[in-house]
């Protein structure tokens, strides 16, 4: 491939293009019908639709209540999620009864405890706080004893050599060395947070995006429904780009993916 | 059983420039409990003595305990039986003036060249006044002025272990330990860093202990060379190298090198042998 | 890792550790029903009596087949079609560059929100939860797969090549197992989130299933039956990723 060729076809390039060719294609088939209405509305009325919720303030009210969600359960499985990592990682014992527990609790279909959620909870935002933190934690908990792990015995040296008090190890030693898994945790928190929660409006169908999803396929609001989806699409999209430039800023490539162990 | 040494090697620095520490290791034993209970006795009974300000090498088989031994002499680790002292007085726990550059990257990445060599000075209780000055000339005298500013990532592997060698040295230490810390390069640049190594050993005055399973290394650097066995870890023997003060790697191509690499080799290789066949 | 001391820590390799993890959630699971009693959670005895009458009699076989043959069907579109993409992807450079950050945001979608795409194109019934199962599983194959076959060592195809071993011997004997490991785990994770995604699919589709059952034991409040069910499934999900993890091992050599 000739180095003029090369520069203009760069991956990000193909990758932009491919999607607008979809979404093109799409439209065009929405729009001849070729596509029943009921099934699927044109792009460009997705869009549409996104906006008008936007404006539609019991709708915006839906929208922040899921954000409010995702955001208690994040910020719940990151404190939780550390401090648990932490103990782990300090008392070996605890960390040898865990580990079956964390690498099974992926495999597990976590809707199940939908039911025992309710019943703790009642209804409302709390089962499906609590569903989104169980399902968030375990990735902050491996996450973080991933990082502490993976601080590299040469730098703990060097701080006993250098006679540093526990504090000033934890702060100039743990922290900077810990940070790039850590923002990991935090990433893979986000986004288990954000499926959580809207699964968990879904199913149950009482608040929040999820619900209002579920309540416009069920009277047949196509152009509304695909405009919530478009709204937690770009949502995810959003959040993980965020966290993809503090990942870079702090940490280098550090690689995505599953929060099972060992991920 | 080792051998002490009755004599200074000639070359070697008049005792009283009080800038050496003297280190004597009497009886030192480490023992591990493996997973099924049994006991392995790592190194010893070691004895060893340093004189203040002189070079010494230690060679030995794959296993032998040399990193635990290192551990035990710069205090980061306690021995079960014997003790170490410097200067007369018996020390547990990292002393004063004592510098290990280990084998394997200690750089902080997230922090710049220049912010590295100065980390320690950084945390002292009282920062010294000319913490700047002293910065830039071990960054100076390392050749990495240039890189001050670059982070770690930046630089390859033996620049890496300069600038490692520079924030240990920042701290003027009085007794420098280096287990292997040439391991990870080749060996042109090893040799380089070997006659760096005896530049700053003649500016600083300080004791030096290297650690390195490089014969050559061994013979060519040091004042005395002691031989361990293979586990547990014991000195088998110790020779002088004779070698003046203002010694290089030169020294390579005189046939005292040969015979004394060739004696090296006599004593150490059936060590390695039983290393081998141990399945270190 | 060097042992530290002599009176340090002892590594230890029992697999003992999974029957006392068990032991534990079976001991905590028994103190939560009974502190919130029978009417708010079943507790073990109860969930495992309800679970044995499911299974033996005959009246919800129909339902776990289904749920099953759903499932299987998932896993193969998963796990067939993730590889075959993950090899694709994997060893052409260009097209895993752009493959990879697109794959990459989909994952993180939640994808219930296109559950109702899905209904709406495939209507309600099996195909419906097939592609949900799908959808969720087979991206992390594809992920792992492309990222274990980029990070392949070049030493194993240069150590085929210097034994002068035909591609496909290579491929056989060297390239594979030396990636296998990587690959279960991707499988691992493709087989929890298929069964995920096919449960979920059943939650809403109304049609027969392990789902379906327990969206009716909800609204019957039937607790014994949820926590039966919940039971099941976790005992699969676990057996199935424990077999799939000693698979790998004996690729791995650890």
């Amino acid at each position: 491939m000739s180095t003029a060729a090369r520069t203009w076809l760069r991956p990000s390039t193909v990758r932009w293009g491919l999607v607008i060719a979809v979404l093109a294609l799409l439209e065009f088939a929405c729009r001849a019908g070729l596509i029943a209405r009921i099934t699927m509305v044109p792009p460009t009325t997705m869009l549409d639709a996104a906006w008008q919720v936007l404006a539609d303030p019991a709708l915006r009210t839906s929208v922040l209540t899921t954000l409010e969600e995702v955001l208690i359960a994040a910020v719940l499985s990151i404190v939780v999620g550390i401090l648990a990592g932490l103990c782990l990682f300090r008392l070996s014992w605890l960390k040898r009864l865990a580990d079956p527990i964390l690498s099974a609790w992926y495999a597990v279909p976590v809707f199940i405890f939908y039911p025992v959620m309710i019943v703790l909870f009642g209804i409302g935002e709390r089962p499906i706080i609590a569903i989104s933190f169980v399902f968030a934690v375990a990735s902050m908990v491996l996450s973080t004893v991933t990082a502490l792990e993976c601080i590299p015995r040469a730098l703990l040296k060097t701080a006993r050599l250098m006679r540093l008090n526990p504090l000033q190890r934890f702060v100039h030693i743990w922290l900077p060395a810990a940070l790039p898994h850590l923002v990991v945790g935090l990433r893979l928190v986000l986004a288990y947070s954000l499926i959580g929660t809207i699964a968990g409006e879904f199913i149950l169908s009482s608040i929040g995006i999820g619900h209002d999803i579920a309540f416009s396929y069920d009277n047949f609001m196509t152009a509304r429904m695909y405009g919530l989806i478009v709204i937690v699409i770009a949502t995810s999209f959003l959040l993980n780009y965020l966290l993809s430039l503090l990942i870079g800023r702090l940490g280098g490539s550090v690689r995505v993916l599953k929060g099972v162990s060992g991920g | 059983m080792s051998t002490l040494p009755t004599k200074l090697p000639a070359g070697a620095p008049a005792s009283g420039t009080g800038v050496g520490l003297r280190i004597e290791a009497t009886g030192l034993v480490r023992r591990y409990t493996r997973a099924d209970g049994t006991v392995l006795q790592a190194l010893g009974p070691l004895d060893l003595a340093l004189e203040p300000g002189e070079f010494f090498s230690i060679v030995g088989p794959s296993g032998c305990g040399k990193s635990t031994m290192i551990d035990i002499l710069s205090g980061l680790a306690s021995p079960d039986e014997g003790s170490v002292s410097a200067d007369g007085v018996p020390y547990r726990g990292v002393p004063d003036g004592v510098g290990l550059v280990l084998q394997e990257d200690a750089s902080f990445p997230w922090l710049s060249v220049r912010d590295n060599v100065a980390f320690g000075l950084k945390r002292l209780a009282r920062r010294p006044a000319d913490l700047a000055e002293r910065v830039d000339h071990a960054l100076e005298f390392m050749g990495l002025a240039d890189f001050a500013n670059a982070r770690p990532a930046q630089l390859s592997g033996g620049m890496r272990q300069r600038m490692c060698i520079a924030r240990t040295l920042v701290l003027r230490p009085r007794f420098l330990l280096l287990d292997e810390p040439f391991g990870a390069l080749d060996q042109q640049t090893r040799l380089l860093m070997g006659d760096e190594l005896l530049r700053i050993w003649r500016e600083t005055g300080a004791t030096v202990l290297l650690i390195t399973h490089s014969l050559d290394e061994a013979a060519m650097l040091s004042d005395r060379v002691g031989i361990m066995s293979a586990r547990p870890g014991r000195l088998l023997e110790v020779l002088p190298t004779g070698w003046t003060r203002e010694r290089d790697s030169t020294v390579a191509s005189t046939p005292a090198f040969g015979a004394l690499t060739g004696h090296l080799w006599e004593r150490l290789r059936g060590e390695s042998m039983k290393s081998m066949r141990g399945g270190v | 890792m060097k042992l530290s001391s002599s009176t340090g820590r002892r590594l230890s390799l029992r697999p003992g550790g999974g029957v006392a993890a068990a032991v534990l959630v079976v001991v905590l699971w028994q103190v939560a029903a009974l502190a919130l009693g029978h009417d708010a959670l079943a507790g073990p005895v109860p969930a495992t009596q309800r679970l044995f009458a499911i299974l033996s009699g005959a009246r919800y076989r129909p339902e776990l087949l289904a749920t099953l043959g759903s499932f299987l069907l998932a896993l193969a579109i998963s796990w067939c079609g993730g590889l075959l993409l993950a090899a694709w992807f994997g060893t052409r450079r260009f097209a895993g560059e752009v493959a990879e950050p697109l794959l990459v945001s989909f994952y993180a979608i939640p994808k219930v929100t296109l559950y109702p795409i899905v209904l709406l194109i495939c209507g309600l019934g099996m195909g419906s939860k097939v592609t949900f199962g799908v959808l969720h599983g087979i991206v992390p194959v594809i992920l792992v797969g492309m990222a274990a076959i980029r990070n392949l060592k070049p030493v194993y195809a240069r150590t085929a090549r210097a034994l002068s071993l035909s591609p496909r011997a290579a491929l056989v004997h060297v390239l594979l197992p030396a990636i296998a490991p990587q690959l279960l785990t991707g499988m691992r994770v493709g087989l929890s989130l298929t069964l995920l995604g096919t449960l979920i699919g059943e939650m809403f589709g109304g049609e027969r299933g392990v789902g379906h059952m327990l969206v009716r034991a909800i609204n019957l409040a039937d607790n014994d039956t949820i926590m039966a069910l919940a039971l099941l499934l976790m005992v699969f999900a676990i057996a199935a990723n424990w077999s799939l993890g000693r698979v790998a091992s004996r690729f791995s050599g650890s």
